[in-house]
């Protein structure tokens, strides 16, 4: 049987009530914010320039991979330190290597190490502030004494003592930073839910029933996210400029692989006599840091369920 | 509050013996030594070392001598690569320096960012937002390494207004440093400033407060401004700590003989005493400057507050 036929006699139960199924379906605070979003110019630029870096990057590795750029890593000691334009675009290093291939991979590492180290640090600094915080008391003591004590280890020292356990390793760099970075949220998450928890809508859950893992993810950590986002974006800039101090100390990526922390740090070793060496590292990831930071205040804004809807 | 103060005080004690007992651990675990060098050290001489420093006893009456030391001498001991210095003597020429560096280098942050972040958070998404978050971000995005090494170019080389390096010269040779350390600063304290501002315009009294008729000036800085400094208070706490214990890469790059510097060189030497007895000094700071903030939060906020007319209504 062939029902296509029948329905279009049948009156539609729904189109009478156009404005109430609106309602019903609402938007959601994804979509509002990005709404919201598209609005702030800067952050849209802001957004948009940072895929262009990202894009560029990938593009100009896998164009290395397939030989139609410059190897990153192929010394030439006939092509050292040429200045830009001559040969090589962007010029060449103390190895005669490509700065400009060189600067692509670089900020392939230095991004997956941002994002990666960034991820792991607010999903624990959340998890564990807001569990601080709403239990409260001796948990909440102990929790944050804890916190105290990792706060008193300073970041290069861990670093040191994982590197010489096993090696320069990017995923311990990952997990090294990631380990060390959640204390702040933790100590930000906890201070909001715990401000939080004395607001109406806590008590409204509590009394409807709800359990306290429910409590806690969907009810006290959404409204935590405003600063979680600024901070988290503070993060990732954050994350990218310590892995610039480890290669400052020797400690970051080893060589032949480049970040751009390296670049930057073998720059500024030589900035008297080729500063091309310096500046074009530095400003890709000035105007990376700078572009991160927008669009983090750009989600903030967008991300405040208060915040008019104009 | 006696009771608060004194379970801090408490608390703080046992965080104490944890940090001394994590960087124990820690420096046992790590492979390396501190008396490994370009020479081979003769066998019988590294055994009188060993004995002199204490190194041959077992691990817990090693980690108990220490602590002990720590606890009822408040002495931190003898640096194994330093000679002819006490740890207590290194941390006390070293730590004024650090923290003259830090203390002006964060009134010039605070000085700066806070007005920086009301301002941008007043505008907020116009152009006096971006000139003012673009200022605040100087100092962020691009590294201390490559900031300092350019300011002692300009300000010092060029100009002639400081000292270089070093710290010995009259010029006044902790503003330069200072100044590089606050530009760092500045731009997390803005950044922070005009989160917490944005969320406190939303607030449901600021519109009352408005529409009472108060005065725009009034609202932002006698209203808003209370509520939306807690973010930054909260990110003082350790940051103070921080900014006060010293950067290795401005005390390195400007020659200064500061904390910082002797942190991560007895970190690379395997320097146990030196090391446990700067990250102690460090967590003293971080214990004492989160309390403070602690404090100023309950005293700004309200809501913290268990008794009182908030919770009664």
């Amino acid at each position: 049987m062939d029902p296509a036929p029948l329905s279009p006699s049948l009156p539609d139960p729904g189109k009478g009530l156009p404005a109430e199924a609106e309602i019903v379906q609402g938007t959601s605070l994804g979509r509002d914010a990005w709404l919201r979003l598209r609005k702030n110019r800067l952050a849209i630029i802001c957004l948009w320039v940072l895929v262009g870096i990202v894009a560029l990057c990938l593009i100009g590795a896998l164009l290395s991979i397939a030989g139609i750029l410059p190897d990153a890593n192929e010394n030439h000691l006939d092509k050292k330190l040429l200045p830009p334009g001559s040969g090589y675009l962007l010029g060449s290093d103390a190895l005669g290597r490509d700065l400009m291939t060189r600067i692509f991979f670089g900020g392939l590492v230095s991004f997956s190490v941002g994002l990666v180290a960034t991820l792991v640090s607010t999903f624990i600094g959340v998890a564990y502030g807001a569990v601080a915080g709403y239990v409260g008391g001796r948990v909440d003591a102990v929790m944050m004494r804890i916190v105290d004590i990792l706060y008193a280890m300073p970041f290069v020292i861990l670093v040191i003592v994982l590197m010489s356990f096993f090696g320069s390793n990017l995923i311990l760099l990952f997990l090294a930073i990631g380990a060390v970075e959640w204390l702040t949220m933790a100590r930000i998450v906890r201070g909001q839910v715990l401000s939080l928890k004395k607001q109406e809508f806590v008590e409204a859950a509590v009394s409807l029933g709800f359990s306290h893992w429910r409590i806690i993810f969907r009810h006290l950590v959404p409204n935590t996210m405003g600063p979680v986002i600024v901070y988290t974006t503070l993060t990732v800039p954050a994350v990218m400029r310590l892995e610039a101090v480890l290669s400052f100390l020797g400690m970051g990526v080893q060589p032949p692989d480049s970040s751009w922390g390296t670049l930057i740090k073998e720059g500024a070793d030589r900035m008297d006599i080729s500063l091309w060496l310096l500046v074009f590292p530095s400003a890709i990831f000035a105007v990376t840091l700078f572009c991160l930071n927008f669009l983090g205040d750009g989600l903030r804004d967008a991300l405040d369920p208060k915040s008019s809807k104009d | 509050m006696a009771r608060f103060i004194l379970s801090r005080l408490f608390q703080s004690l046992v965080v104490l013996v944890g940090i001394y007992t994590l960087v124990f651990v820690l420096m046992k675990l790590s492979p390396g030594s501190p008396f490994a060098g370009e020479k081979a050290v003769p066998a019988h001489v590294l055994e009188r070392m060993r004995s002199y420093y204490g190194l041959d006893q077992s691990l817990p009456v090693q980690w108990w001598r220490g602590l002990s030391n720590y606890l009822f001498h408040l002495d931190g001991g003898i640096p194994l690569k330093k000679d002819g210095f006490t740890v207590n003597e290194i941390i006390a020429e070293s730590l004024p320096v650090s923290a003259l560096v830090g203390g002006v280098g964060l009134l010039f942050a605070l000085g700066t960012g806070i007005p920086l972040g009301v301002f941008a958070a007043a505008r907020k998404n116009r152009v006096g937002d971006y000139v003012a978050s673009s200022l605040a971000l100087v100092g962020i995005c691009l590294p201390t390494f490559v900031i300092a090494p350019l300011a002692i170019a300009w300000f010092a080389l060029d100009l002639g207004w400081f000292a270089p390096v070093g710290w010995d010269d009259p010029r006044a040779d902790w503003i330069l440093p200072s100044l590089v350390l606050g530009l760092f600063y500045m731009g997390y304290i803005a950044r922070i400033t005009r989160g917490g501002m944005l969320e406190a315009l939303n607030q449901d009294y600021i519109r009352t407060a408005l529409s009472k008729g108060l005065s725009e000036g009034r609202v932002l800085f006698v209203h808003a401004l209370r509520h939306g400094l807690l973010p930054l208070v909260s990110y003082l706490g350790p940051a103070t700590a921080g900014i006060l214990a010293g950067s290795f890469v401005v005390e390195t790059v400007f020659g200064l003989p500061g904390l910082g510097m002797h942190t991560v060189a007895a970190a690379r030497d395997r320097d146990q005493p030196l090391l446990t007895g700067s990250i102690m000094t460090y967590g003293v700071l971080v214990l004492f400057f989160n309390f403070l903030s602690d404090i100023v939060q309950y005293w700004m906020n309200p809501r913290l507050r268990g008794g009182g007319l908030a919770a009664s209504l």
